[in-house]
């Protein structure tokens, strides 16, 4: 170690004098580093028509505390919209008199979430006036049955333990009766709060409503909130959860995930009240889809006037001049790290993979579809090389037209599985760009290599290496402020060198070697 | 944890065993045909040529020459571990035999797929003993671990039904430790498992004496100095017509005869130079 410690000393010396000299400059925006998130969330409808008059109203995202909108637009294939709002949510009305066939239409926003989290102090008490707008958040609705005697009798029993007038101690009560006490169940069973507390196990919306039922009836004014959990992809379901008064201020409750008092970064609210998301007239085929992704700042939003807190990165503004696109500079500055952790693996604990380079680049792909749906690209991508490979085995062909021809149909099966996956909406179609296929077949051809060079058992190895790896790399380059350091301070990057040095003559044995040689050891260490 | 202290671990033994070797030493090794031509010129026995085969031209007589042997072992120069290795019989088609001859010629073998040549040799036969422990599934072999002209640690690498006929540990064959300094076996593994007798033959592994340990043990220790590369993993067989004859040497030599030994490289390196 002691040859490569003076250019690790110089390395972290040289990052630290850029760091200092950063940070110490005043306009440098440190709440880039905070846990503040920005998605573009799209909200997609489909309709088939048929000629009649036909309306659908959907709810928009508003301004909230931990969840701002910064910009929306709406795109159609031919109907009628504008924005507006109904019963104080901000809401789109779309309408269609006459049209036929097929349309859609979709409304995109650029929204910054951060979490928010409460404390209710003890010994808060309910005023005696509540104003009137939270006044109404008290009474019975036709699924949140306030007043029926099992709901009375189930949260007399829950908030037994607690002074009647104690806010504190009867949220925490309701909120365990319903978290802990009702099961969460995938199906769309119980709907309201009675049904819910009878069969003991629910969905979100069952739950929810359950709780805010408990709730008022001890007097605390709840209300349902609707919306939907920001996470990278294409979804048809939404989420329901809770919100409580205390003190002028709507506190959020989750039975269903266990957030008391917090909201995630990622729940998106979308409306307020026991109502649905979208409302629609009758004659119309009708579906919505959500469409998720972690956001981009381009180079031109980014300056634009309306964008607030998007701090433009000093080393972009540099290269501006040179037009480097703003996605091409964020990939090259997180795949130091990124192959960092292919590294890491590899020296240190022992996991093997195919490649150093391409498990990174595969991770970072996977950033436009998800983790989830990349691995399961992979495993089709690579099962259909394996399988072609095999049906061509008897034709004896030498060995690099025979990997052309694999990899060929390999190339025709992921265009065949991205066109499909496309039209059914399970991956919205700019994710499946040029970038990723090209890293698949990579990973396809590399895994042959493998198998001609370390035959079978090797090879699954390296593949089940692979897919640890992989999903190490996409949750450390996932980790939000990850991006934000490297692009503001690009010098972080010589430490990372630093590291590489240090990881060069590391000579410690892998952590899977410790598992390899537990018996010689153990021989070692009796004689 | 103490007991990890005296093993020697991958990154080690690239970092400080394999990579200060000089790359072009370690381009011979890799190349079989490269290697038998350095030890034959340095007196060292090695399997004989049955045909030299450098090009598609070639092939033919190569042909001929495996028909008048009968058997034959055919092996790319450059291929990895067993990779590509055909025992050539009479119930082979000339055909097959021309096509794996071709193949490896066209590289489809050897790293990267560059060009290649092919190694045909007699086929070898384990003499009576050691024959004997393995019941005759295939061929056995003795790795030698040198260092600096010292043999460091040894093991016996038995093939086995299981194994299809390989000695290679990779493959599921046997590995039996041997005392350096007394020729005889100790304990044995498999498939990473302690085992105290071979499946096929039910024989017991431990104490076999090795036929002319002596002499194996000697030749290995030329290897370094020979190849010019301090530390090496040297492949010897004990041919029933021939004997004893060095069939391969290894520059990155795997770990896993400390496995079979039940003690660590590292530790054994200390010994030896502090004797």
């Amino acid at each position: 170690m002691r040859r490569v410690l003076l250019p690790i000393l110089l390395l972290l010396m040289a990052c630290n004098a850029i760091l200092v000299w950063r940070l110490s400059r005043p306009d440098l925006d440190l709440a880039l580093f905070g846990p503040r998130l920005r998605y573009e969330y799209a909200l997609r409808l489909e309709v088939d028509l048929v000629g009649d008059p036909a309306q659908a109203r959907i709810f928009l995202p508003a301004d909230l505390p931990g969840q701002r909108v910064t910009r929306e637009w709406v795109e159609t294939s031919g109907l009628g919209y504008q924005l507006g709002s109904e019963d104080g949510e901000r809401a789109a009305h779309f309408r269609a008199d006459g049209l036929r066939g097929h349309h859609d239409a979709t409304y995109r926003a650029i929204v910054e979430m951060e979490p928010t989290r409460y404390e209710i102090a003890p010994g808060t008490r309910l005023p005696a006036h509540l104003p009137s707008a939270v006044q109404a958040q008290l009474g019975a609705e036709a699924l949140i049955q306030v007043d029926h005697p099992e709901i009375e009798a189930a949260a007399a029993e829950a908030c037994a333990g607690a002074e009647p007038g104690d806010v504190a101690a009867v949220v925490a009560a309701c909120f365990a009766r319903v978290g802990d006490g009702v099961a969460n169940s995938d199906y769309e069973n119980a709907l309201d709060a009675l049904s819910t507390l009878r069969w003991g196990e629910a969905f979100c919306g069952g739950k929810s409503r359950l709780l805010v039922a408990l709730l008022r009836n001890r007097g605390v004014p709840a209300r349902l909130v609707g919306g939907v959990i920001l996470q990278p992809g294409t979804k048809r379901v939404g989420h329901v959860w809770c919100e409580v008064w205390v003190n002028g201020l709507w506190l959020p409750l989750d039975p269903v995930n266990g957030h008391y008092l917090e909201r995630p970064a990622r729940f998106l609210a979308l409306y307020r009240g026991d109502r649905g998301l979208t409302e629609r007239s009758q004659d119309m085929n009708f579906r919505y889809a959500f469409t998720i992704r972690r956001f981009e700042t381009t180079p031109e939003e980014a300056m634009a006037p309306g964008v607030q807190g998007a701090a433009p990165y000093p080393l972009w503004q540099a290269l501006r001049a040179t037009r480097v696109p703003l996605s091409l500079l964020r990939i090259l500055l997180l795949l130091p790290i990124a192959v960092l952790v292919v590294v890491v693996a590899r020296n240190v604990l022992g996991i093997p993979s195919f490649g150093t380079f391409v498990p990174a680049l595969l991770a970072m792909a996977f950033s436009a579809t998800g983790l989830a749906w990349g691995l399961a690209l992979l495993g089709a991508v690579v099962g259909i090389g394996i399988a072609a490979r095999a049906a061509i085995e008897h034709l004896q062909l030498l060995h690099v037209p025979r990997m052309a021809l694999v990899l060929s149909v390999v190339v025709a099966a992921l265009l065949g599985i991205s066109v499909a996956a496309a039209g059914q909406g399970w991956i919205e179609p700019g994710a499946l760009a040029l970038y990723p296929m090209i890293i698949l077949v990579c990973v396809v051809e590399q895994c042959f290599v493998t198998y001609q060079e370390s035959g079978p058992a090797r090879t699954v190895g390296a593949a089940v290496g692979t897919v640890a790896v992989v999903a190490a790399v996409h949750l450390v380059i996932g980790w939000p402020p990850l991006e934000a350091l490297v692009l503001v301070m690009p010098e972080i990057l010589l430490a990372v060198g630093a590291l590489y040095l240090a990881l060069g003559r590391y000579v410690g044995l892998r952590a899977s070697e410790l598992l390899r040689f537990r018996a010689v050891a153990a021989a070692r260490a009796a004689a | 944890m103490r007991g990890f202290a005296g093993i020697l671990g991958i990154n080690r033994r690239n970092l400080e065993l394999v990579q200060p070797g000089r790359r072009d030493r370690r381009a011979v090794i890799d190349d079989k045909l490269a290697t038998k031509a350095v030890l034959r010129a340095a007196g060292v026995d090695v399997p004989p040529d049955l045909a030299v085969v450098s090009s598609r031209i070639d092939v033919g007589r190569a042909l001929n020459a495996i028909r008048a042997a009968g058997r034959a072992a055919i092996k790319p120069a450059r291929g990895l571990g067993g990779n590509g290795l055909l025992l050539a019989g009479p119930h082979h088609r000339d055909e097959d035999l021309r096509f794996h001859l071709t193949a490896i010629l066209s590289g489809a073998y050897s790293r990267g797929g560059e060009g290649d040549r092919p190694v045909v040799e007699p086929l070898l036969a384990d003499e009576d003993e050691l024959a004997r422990v393995h019941g005759g599934s295939g061929l056995a072999d003795v790795r030698i671990v040198v260092r600096d002209g010292v043999a460091a640690m040894a093991m016996l690498r038995l093939p086995c039904a299981g194994s299809g006929g390989a000695a290679n540990l990779h493959a599921g064959g046997v590995g039996v430790g041997i005392d350096v300094a007394r020729g005889r076996t100790t304990s044995a593994i498999r498939r990473g498992r302690g085992v105290d007798a071979h499946p096929d033959s039910g024989l017991t592994l431990a104490g076999i004496a090795i036929p002319a340990w002596d002499h194996l043990v000697v030749t290995a220790e030329r290897m370094n100095a020979i190849f010019d590369l301090a530390y090496l993993g040297v492949d010897l067989v004990i041919d029933r017509e021939r004997g004893p004859l060095v069939l391969e040497v290894n520059a990155r030599p795997g770990l896993a005869v400390q496995i079979a030994s039940g003690e660590g490289l590292r530790a054994r390196f200390d010994q030896r130079r502090r004797a």
